[in-house]
């Protein structure tokens, strides 16, 4: 081990890290550049033992970063899982082709190496002293059987638009928490990467035999598959609260939660501010269609806008939380 | 003066409000550090994009502006030779940035008034309107540059819901890459990804560099986000 070597390189991307090892704002600042760091870096033990004693009495903040990093980490799981399952059911290559097959592939090596960005030995959530969630599964079974996922690509397609949806969403809903700190850059190089992957989904099954002329790369108020689908993949709302917050095992229903291991608490459900609606056309207070001079329409208004969600809806039986064992 | 962008029909007119706007007491959001040199018979100053919260927004606007403009010619006069998704696509994509553009200034104007960046003159000079192939790789050049412009910014945002605001654009730009780089070539939707799977990220500074070719303006952000 090459401590020194290590201290080199945090303090060149943060020239001023001992100093500032002292804030809020220092751990976030100094976690986003570790993260790549230590992706590559062969000592991750010891970056972990100098963050567990720059950070000692700490433990909150430290435990934030942890809870935030393992929520991620807990959809990116989810979504490595589910690509394993398409790619082993050989569909995206027999009926999608050859470029689908590749397209999937891609994006499973991406959500492999988000996977290991947090959660692996050498990852963001050890180098902070947490313990990295695991064994999340993607439940295949939680789709309704009429839509027959193991034998249909566009189900499978289907599933992987309102995965990749949600991850964009989930993002935007903890960004906050990471305000004005490296680690938010991290998790916004993510979150683009992920809204990529979402667009050439769509854009895969935009070109299927027989699809639906709505469907688009972002998400439009027609795409039904974002508002009322018969498979209730999509509902907008937040149905069977996870409070007071802790996910494993999950305290009130979801029943569909059943982590492998590992726990870690996500913010309590905010009723007063219920997520938007996809086909929602007010930013800000700004009433896009009316309100900018130009008038718009409301499809124009709400494709130019993704939305965000709370912990507790993305993680919701209703939403991504169904789709876990 | 500061009426609708039609950039690409009256530079002159835009040059001749900019060269008096600089005197002009009410352009409190424009900070004219001297002229420069390198430009042949255009007066031309730098405006610094300031600081602050206002700076950061000022800057998306000055990046929306460039997007709004060059999709709005696009769609105004498209390549020949689009496919008809292509021209769908590119319609819809005018659409979502001038509304990006049109709401970052309306937010701009509401929330820190007297501020808002002047409009800015679009030079588009090197991109071949009339070739799909041309206005393909501008585009993904635009759009894999807004993806990183904003997810750099995204840390220098002190209130958390411009944060959020930003994040809902971002995404929806990267929704735009991933599509025209498909355009331009099929499956390299997510090409931009680093090692560890993550997408580009780039300082203020570093996204200047690059649009100040398309931008007759010169502009400084140096200070966005302090």
């Amino acid at each position: 081990m090459d401590f020194f070597k290590i201290i080199d390189q945090l303090a060149e991307v943060d020239a001023d890290l001992l100093g500032r090892f002292d804030s809020r704002r220092a751990i976030f600042n100094s976690l986003g550049s570790l993260a790549k760091r230590s992706a590559m870096a062969a000592s991750p033990l010891l970056v972990g033992a100098l963050f567990n004693k720059a950070y000692a009495g700490e433990t909150g903040i430290k435990s934030t970063a942890v809870d935030v990093l393992n929520y991620a980490l807990t959809l990116e799981l989810l979504e490595q899982d589910f690509y394993s399952q398409v790619i082993t059911a050989g569909l995206a290559t027999s009926v999608g082709g050859a470029a689908a097959a590749a397209a999937i592939a891609k994006i499973k090596l991406h959500e492999d190496q988000h996977v290991a960005l947090l959660g692996g030995t050498s990852g963001a959530i050890k180098s902070l002293g947490g313990t990295p969630v695991s064994g999340i599964r993607f439940n295949a079974s939680a789709i309704p059987s009429n839509l027959n996922f193991a034998t249909n690509y566009d189900t499978q397609l289907l599933v992987a638009q309102v995965l990749e949806d949600t991850g964009v969403r989930a993002y935007k809903g903890r960004a906050s928490e990471l305000l004005g700190t490296d680690l938010l850059t991290t998790a916004l190089r993510i979150h683009s990467m992920e809204a990529r992957h979402a667009a050439h989904i769509r854009y895969m099954r935009a070109t299927r035999p027989g699809a639906s002329t709505d469907i688009r790369p972002w998400i439009t108020a027609a795409d039904s598959a974002a508002q009322t689908p018969a498979n209730a993949l999509y509902t907008s709302a937040y149905t069977n609260g996870i409070t007071p917050s802790t996910t494993t095992p999950p305290t009130p229903p979801p029943t569909f939660f059943n982590f492998g291991g590992g726990s870690f608490t996500i913010p309590t459900y905010d009723a007063t501010k219920p997520s938007p609606r996809e086909d929602n056309t007010t930013q800000s207070n700004v009433a896009l269609i009316t309100a900018l001079g130009t008038p718009y329409t409301a499809a124009e208004a709400a494709a130019a806008f993704d939305e965000y969600l709370q912990p507790a809806e993305v993680l919701d039986g209703s939403r991504a939380g169904g789709l876990v064992r | 003066m500061a009426d609708n962008l039609q950039p690409l029909h009256v530079p002159i007119k835009r040059r001749s409000f900019f060269m008096y706007a600089g005197a002009t007491a009410g352009a409190t959001a424009l900070v004219l550090a001297g002229c420069s040199k390198d430009s042949d018979t255009t007066p031309s100053s730098t405006i610094s994009l300031g600081t602050g919260d206002a700076s950061v927004l000022n800057y998306a606007y000055a990046l929306e502006q460039l997007e709004a403009a060059f999709y709005a010619q696009v769609a105004k006069a498209p390549a020949a030779d689009f496919s008809a998704t292509e021209l769908l696509y590119f319609q819809e994509v005018a659409k979502h940035e001038a509304i990006h553009r049109d709401f970052l200034k309306a937010a701009i104007n509401r929330d820190a008034p007297g501020k808002l960046l002047q409009d800015l003159t679009p030079n588009f000079t090197t991109v071949d309107f009339t070739k799909r192939k041309s206005v393909l790789d501008a585009a993904q050049a635009f759009e894999d540059l807004g993806v990183s412009a904003y997810n750099g910014a995204g840390k220098l945002i002190k209130n958390a819901a411009y944060l959020v605001i930003a994040g809902q654009i971002v995404s929806v730009e990267a929704r735009h890459a991933s599509i025209i780089r498909d355009f331009v070539s099929p499956g390299t939707f997510s090409d931009t990804a680093d090692a560890n799977g993550l997408d580009l990220s780039r300082t203020p500074v570093e996204v200047l560099t690059i649009a100040q070719q398309y931008i007759t303006e010169k502009l400084d952000g140096s200070t966005v986000g302090q």
